[in-house]
C-alpha cells in the first residue's frame, strides 16, 4: 500500500516563503485532511506532493521512494496519482466516458478490461446514464463524480483532492461528503483532502493537519485538534475557541485547577503542566450564561446572535484582564448587549505551556 | 538521484533533460521563422537608408512631392479619424448601451466595412455616387452625366477612410462599455444624475482610453491605407503617401528603391506615432475598473429605442449597404450609364471576368496564397502561443511583439521591406523570389502571422491549466497532452485564426500591389487593374465575387463560434 512521507519539505515563491520545514508522515489507507486559511501553504503543499512544483529543500517519499527533493524530481506523470481539483478539469471535448477512460487510454489497459473499470467507475459514482454526454451538459455535482470517476477507474492507491467541494452549493456538499466517505472505505486509497473548511476536515479526515503561515501547526485526529489544540492560534481557529489568560494553581494527572478573576475551576491539561500563568481554550457550549454560582465568571453582554437551539453570546469579562468570551445561552432567555450575565466554565483545555516542539499534543 | 529500487523512476532525469532539448529545438525554430519572416526584412530597410546616403534621404525629404504627401497623408489620416470616431463611437453607444431589437444584425452591419477591403469599398462608393450611379439614377439624384465624381477629392477620401476604419473605433468602445459595470451607472442615478448626466459624468471619462485607444488605431489605419488614396487620390489629384510610394515604384521600378524606402520610413514613422499613443492610452486603460456585474446599460423608452435604432439605419444604410448594392447593380447592367430595368440586366460581365485567364489566374493565385497562410500561420501560432503561455517563456513573449510587427506598421512597408530583402537571390541558397509568388506568399506570412496568433493565444488564455495538469496525473506526457488534450482544445480558436488570416489575404491589395508581377495577380490587384483600365463593369463583378468570398468565409467563422473563446470574431455580439 501506498504511503507518504514528507520531511522538512521548504518552498518558497520568490522571497515568499510559503512551506516552512513541512513534516508528516500518511499511513497506506488514510484520510488526512490538510486544513487553514487561504494562503497557508496546503495547497502548495499539494501541488508539491503532485509535482507540478519543485521544493527547494526537503524530501518527498511515495511508495517509499524519493518522487521530490532539492536534487531529483520525478515528473507528475509517472507519480501514478490521483487528483480531483477544485475546478474539476474535466476536458470539455470529450465524453464523460473518455474523461474517465484517459487514463488508462494513457496507461494502454486492453479494451475489454478498460470498458470494465470505466463502466464500474461510473457506476459507483452513480453516472452509468451519463456515458455519452459531455462535460457542459453536467451539473456540478455532476462533473464533481466525473472527476472522481476519473481517479477511480485509474485505481490510484493515493488520491489527492485540491478543495473539490468549494464549488457546491451547501446540500449538495453534504450529499457529496457522504460519497467521498464511502470510496475511501471502498478502495482503501490514500487519501489527501486540502479545505479550508474546518466542519469538512473534522467530519471526513482520519487525521487533520492544520496549516498556518507556511507552518504545520498540529495534525491529530477531529477529536483531539478540538479537545486538545497545541496553542492559541489552532484553538481560535477550530471551533470558534476563546483563550482565556488565566494562573495554573494546580496541576494534576490529565487536569489542572485554574483561577481566572475571582473564580476558579477545573480544566483539562497536558501532562507535565506546571503551575503559574496559563491559557486556557474554551468553546462556546462548553460557556453557559446562568445563574450566578461560586465559580461562574461576571460578564457583559456585547452581541448575541440567535442561532436557533440556543443563542450564540459575546461576552466581555468584567472581573482580571478585559478578556472576551463566546458562549451560548439557552434560546428561552432574554440577553440583549449591555446586560449583565454570568457564564458558568464546564469545560476547558489548558494549552501545552512548552515551545512548538512536537506538534502532536495527543495525551 | 534517485535513491530507489524502483526501476520504473529510475528513467527520470534521461526524460527530463530529453523534454527540455525538445522544446529548446522548437524554440530556436520558431524564434528563427519570426525573426526571419518579421524583423529582418523591417533592419533591412533601416540598413537600405544607410547605403543610400544621407544626402540623398535629405533630398527626398525636402523634396516638395514628399512633404505635400506626407501632409496630406497627416491631413486625411486626422479627419478620417474624426468621422470613424464620431460613428463608431455613436454606434457603440446605442448598440452596447441602449440594446436595440436586433442588434446582432446591426452589429453585422457596422463591421461589413471591414469585410470590404478598402479599394473595393472605394470602387463601390464610386459607383454609388458617380454619373452613372444605378441607385441614384433610378431616383433621378445622380449627378449630370460627363461631372466628376464628388469622391475624386481630400473629402471624399476622408468620409470613405473614416467610414472603412469606423470598426475600429467601435470594437474598442464597445469593449470599453463592456467593461464598466452597471453598478456605476446605477450608483451615479441613486445620486440623482439623469441619463445625459451620467453619460456625460460617468460613461464618457471612462470610455476616454478606449475612444483614444481606438482613434489612434484608426489613424494608423488610415496611414497605412492604399486602396482609398490610389482609386480616389490618384484621379483627384490628392496625392498621400502610399499612392506616391506606389507611383514612384510602378513608375520607375527598382532604380528608385532607396528614394521609396526613405518614404515608407516616413510612413512607418507616423504610423509609429499613432501606435505609441495607443499602447499609453491602453496602459491607463487597464488600470480603470475592478467592477462585477451586468456591464452598463442605459433605461431607455421604448419610444427613444426605436428613435435610436432608426438613426442607426440611417446611418448604415448608406454607410455600408447601398455602396455594395450599387457595386451589384453596376456588375449586372450591360453598360455604365443605363438605367437598371429587367432588361438592361445582363450576367455577361461575370462570365466575361470567368472567362479571362489572367482574372481566373488572379481568383486561383488569392485562393492558394490565402490558405497557405493561413494554414502555415496556424501551425506557427499554436506552438507559439503554447510556449507563451505554458511554459511562460520571456523568449516566446519577444516573438509575439515582433510577430505583431508587420501587421501593425502599413503594408506599403513592408512591401518594400521584402523587395529590399528578397531583390537579389537568397545568400548561399542562390534562389531568387523576386518577381515570383513566393515573395508574395512570404510578405502575407510576415503580415498575417498576428491574426492567426491572437485567437490561439486568447485560448490557451482562457484554457484552465489544471486541465494540462489533470492530463499529467493521468499519466500522460507531453506529446500525448499536446495530441489529445491542447490541441482539441484550441481547434477551434486555430480554425477562426485560419479564417481571419483568409478573410485578409483572399481581398489583400496594398502588399500584392507593390509585389505582383505577370501571372502572379491576386484578386485585389485584378479589381484594381480593371478599374484603371476603365472596365468599371467588369471591376464592379469582380469585386462582387471576391467579396462574396469573403462573406462566406465570415459566415463559416460564424457558423463555428459555438466553440471559440468569446470575443475572437469581433461581429459577435
Amino acid at each position: 500500500m501506498a504511503g507518504l512521507k514528507i520531511s522538512n519539505v521548504r518552498k518558497s515563491f520568490g522571497e515568499k516563503l510559503v512551506l516552512n520545514n513541512v513534516s508528516m508522515h500518511v499511513e497506506p489507507g488514510e484520510f488526512v485532511a490538510l486544513l487553514g486559511p487561504s494562503g497557508c501553504g496546503k495547497s502548495t503543499l499539494l501541488r508539491l506532493i503532485a509535482g507540478f512544483e519543485g521544493l527547494d529543500g526537503g524530501e518527498i517519499h511515495l511508495n517509499g521512494a524519493a518522487v521530490s527533493t532539492a536534487r531529483t524530481h520525478v515528473p507528475t506523470e509517472r507519480r501514478g496519482l490521483g487528483m480531483v481539483f477544485q475546478s474539476y478539469a474535466l476536458w470539455p471535448h470529450m465524453s464523460v466516458w473518455d474523461n474517465v477512460a484517459f487514463a488508462l487510454d494513457v496507461d494502454r489497459v486492453p479494451a475489454a478490461e478498460k470498458r470494465k473499470r470505466v463502466d464500474q467507475a461510473l457506476e459507483s459514482v452513480g453516472l452509468q446514464d451519463y456515458t455519452q454526454r459531455q462535460p457542459a451538459e453536467l451539473s456540478g455535482g455532476q462533473r464533481q463524480r466525473v472527476a472522481l470517476a476519473r481517479t477511480l477507474a485509474a485505481r490510484n492507491s493515493v488520491i489527492l483532492l485540491d478543495e473539490p467541494l468549494a464549488n457546491l452549493d451547501a446540500n449538495l456538499r453534504e450529499t457529496m461528503q457522504d460519497e467521498f466517505r464511502r470510496i475511501h472505505r471502498e478502495t482503501g486509497a490514500t487519501m489527501i483532502f486540502v479545505t479550508h473548511d474546518q466542519s469538512e476536515a473534522l467530519a471526513l479526515a482520519d487525521r487533520v493537519a492544520v496549516m498556518m503561515d507556511g507552518d504545520l501547526r498540529q495534525i491529530d485526529t477531529p477529536r483531539h485538534l478540538y479537545n486538545r489544540p497545541i496553542d492559541v492560534d489552532v484553538a481560535r481557529f477550530i471551533g470558534r475557541g476563546s483563550v482565556l489568560p488565566v494562573v495554573c494553581l494546580e496541576a494534576g494527572t490529565g487536569t489542572a485547577q485554574v483561577a481566572f478573576g475571582g473564580g476558579n475551576f477545573t480544566v483539562h491539561a497536558p501532562q507535565g503542566s506546571a503551575s503559574g500563568p496559563a491559557e486556557v481554550c474554551l468553546r462556546p457550549e462548553n460557556c453557559l450564561i446562568a445563574e450566578e454560582t461560586g465559580s461562574s465568571i461576571k460578564a457583559r453582554v456585547v452581541s448575541a446572535r440567535y442561532t436557533g437551539p440556543n443563542t450564540l453570546v459575546s461576552v466581555e469579562l468584567c472581573d482580571g484582564e478585559p478578556c472576551n468570551l463566546l458562549a451560548t445561552c439557552p434560546a428561552e432567555v432574554p440577553v440583549s448587549p449591555g446586560d449583565e450575565v454570568f457564564v458558568q466554565i464546564k469545560e476547558g483545555w489548558m494549552l501545552p505551556m512548552q515551545e512548538r516542539s512536537a506538534v502532536t499534543a495527543s495525551i | 538521484m534517485v535513491q530507489s529500487s524502483n526501476t520504473q523512476w529510475a528513467r527520470v532525469p534521461r526524460a527530463l533533460t530529453n523534454g527540455a532539448m525538445g522544446s529548446k529545438v522548437l524554440l530556436a525554430g520558431l524564434s528563427l521563422y519570426v525573426v526571419g519572416l518579421c524583423v529582418v526584412p523591417l533592419l533591412l530597410l533601416f540598413a537600405e537608408i544607410g547605403t543610400t546616403g544621407l544626402p540623398t534621404v535629405a533630398e527626398v525629404m525636402a523634396a516638395p512631392s514628399t512633404r505635400l504627401a506626407a501632409y496630406r497623408t497627416v491631413e486625411a489620416s486626422l479627419g478620417a479619424t474624426a468621422v470613424s470616431l464620431v460613428l463608431g463611437g455613436y454606434l457603440a453607444l446605442v448598440l452596447g448601451a441602449a440594446r436595440p431589437a436586433g442588434r446582432a444584425c446591426l452589429t453585422f452591419l457596422v463591421l461589413v466595412p471591414m469585410l470590404v477591403p478598402a479599394q473595393i469599398a472605394a470602387l463601390a462608393w464610386l459607383e454609388l455616387t458617380g454619373p452613372s450611379s444605378v441607385i441614384l439614377g433610378a431616383i433621378g439624384l445622380a449627378p449630370e452625366p460627363g461631372t466628376r465624381n464628388p469622391l475624386y477629392s481630400r473629402e471624399g477620401i476622408i468620409l470613405l477612410m473614416g467610414i472603412e476604419h469606423m470598426p475600429i473605433v467601435f470594437l474598442a468602445v464597445r469593449a470599453g462599455l463592456r467593461s464598466i459595470p452597471n453598478d456605476l451607472l446605477e450608483a451615479g442615478n441613486l445620486a440623482g444624475a439623469g441619463s445625459m448626466r451620467s453619460l456625460w459624468r460617468i460613461v464618457f471619462p471612462l470610455l476616454r482610453p478606449s475612444f483614444l485607444a481606438g482613434g489612434a488605431l484608426a489613424f494608423a489605419a488610415a496611414v497605412g491605407n492604399f486602396g482609398i488614396p490610389a482609386l480616389l487620390g490618384i484621379p483627384g489629384r490628392y496625392t498621400m503617401l502610399t499612392a506616391l510610394i506606389y507611383q514612384r515604384l510602378s513608375g520607375f521600378g527598382p532604380s528608385v528603391l532607396g528614394e521609396v524606402a526613405v518614404l515608407s520610413l516616413l510612413l512607418a514613422l507616423i504610423a509609429v506615432i499613432a501606435l505609441t499613443a495607443q499602447g499609453f492610452a491602453q496602459a491607463r486603460a487597464r488600470v480603470v475598473l475592478s467592477g462585477q456585474g451586468m456591464p452598463v446599460q442605459f433605461k431607455v423608452s421604448q419610444r427613444t429605442r426605436i428613435a435610436l435604432t432608426v438613426s442607426v439605419l440611417l446611418l448604415l444604410i448608406p454607410a455600408s449597404v447601398l455602396p455594395v448594392f450599387a457595386l451589384m447593380g453596376t456588375s449586372v447592367v450591360k453598360a455604365l450609364g443605363l438605367p437598371l430595368t429587367l432588361e438592361t440586366m445582363t450576367i455577361s460581365h461575370y462570365a466575361d471576368v470567368l472567362s479571362n485567364s489572367t482574372a481566373r489566374r488572379a481568383f486561383v493565385n488569392s485562393a492558394w496564397l490565402s490558405a497557405a497562410s493561413a494554414v502555415l500561420s496556424m501551425l506557427i501560432a499554436v506552438p507559439l502561443a503554447w510556449m507563451m503561455l505554458n511554459r511562460r517563456n520571456r523568449l516566446a513573449r519577444v516573438l509575439n511583439r515582433c510577430a505583431d510587427l508587420p501587421y501593425a506598421l502599413p503594408g506599403v512597408v513592408i512591401s518594400i521591406a521584402f523587395i529590399l530583402a528578397f531583390l537579389r537571390p537568397i545568400p548561399v541558397l542562390g534562389i531568387g523570389l523576386y518577381g515570383t509568388g513566393w515573395l508574395i506568399l512570404l510578405a502575407y506570412l510576415a503580415r498575417f502571422l498576428a491574426l492567426s496568433l491572437r485567437p490561439v493565444t486568447a485560448a490557451f488564455e482562457a484554457m484552465d491549466p489544471a486541465l494540462d495538469e489533470a492530463a499529467r496525473i493521468a499519466g500522460a506526457g507531453p506529446v500525448v497532452r499536446m495530441r489529445r488534450i491542447l490541441l482539441p482544445s484550441v481547434a477551434p480558436a486555430a480554425g477562426a485564426g485560419v479564417l481571419l488570416v483568409v478573410l485578409s489575404a483572399y481581398n489583400e491589395l496594398t502588399v500584392s500591389a507593390l509585389l505582383w508581377s505577370r501571372g502572379n495577380e491576386t484578386v485585389g490587384v485584378l479589381v484594381f487593374n480593371l478599374y484603371d483600365e476603365g472596365n468599371a463593369t467588369g471591376a464592379a463583378a469582380a469585386s462582387v465575387l471576391a467579396v462574396a468570398v469573403t462573406f462566406a468565409a465570415a459566415a463559416l467563422a460564424t457558423a463555428i463560434a459555438r466553440w471559440l473563446p468569446k470575443g475572437v470574431l469581433p461581429w459577435q455580439a
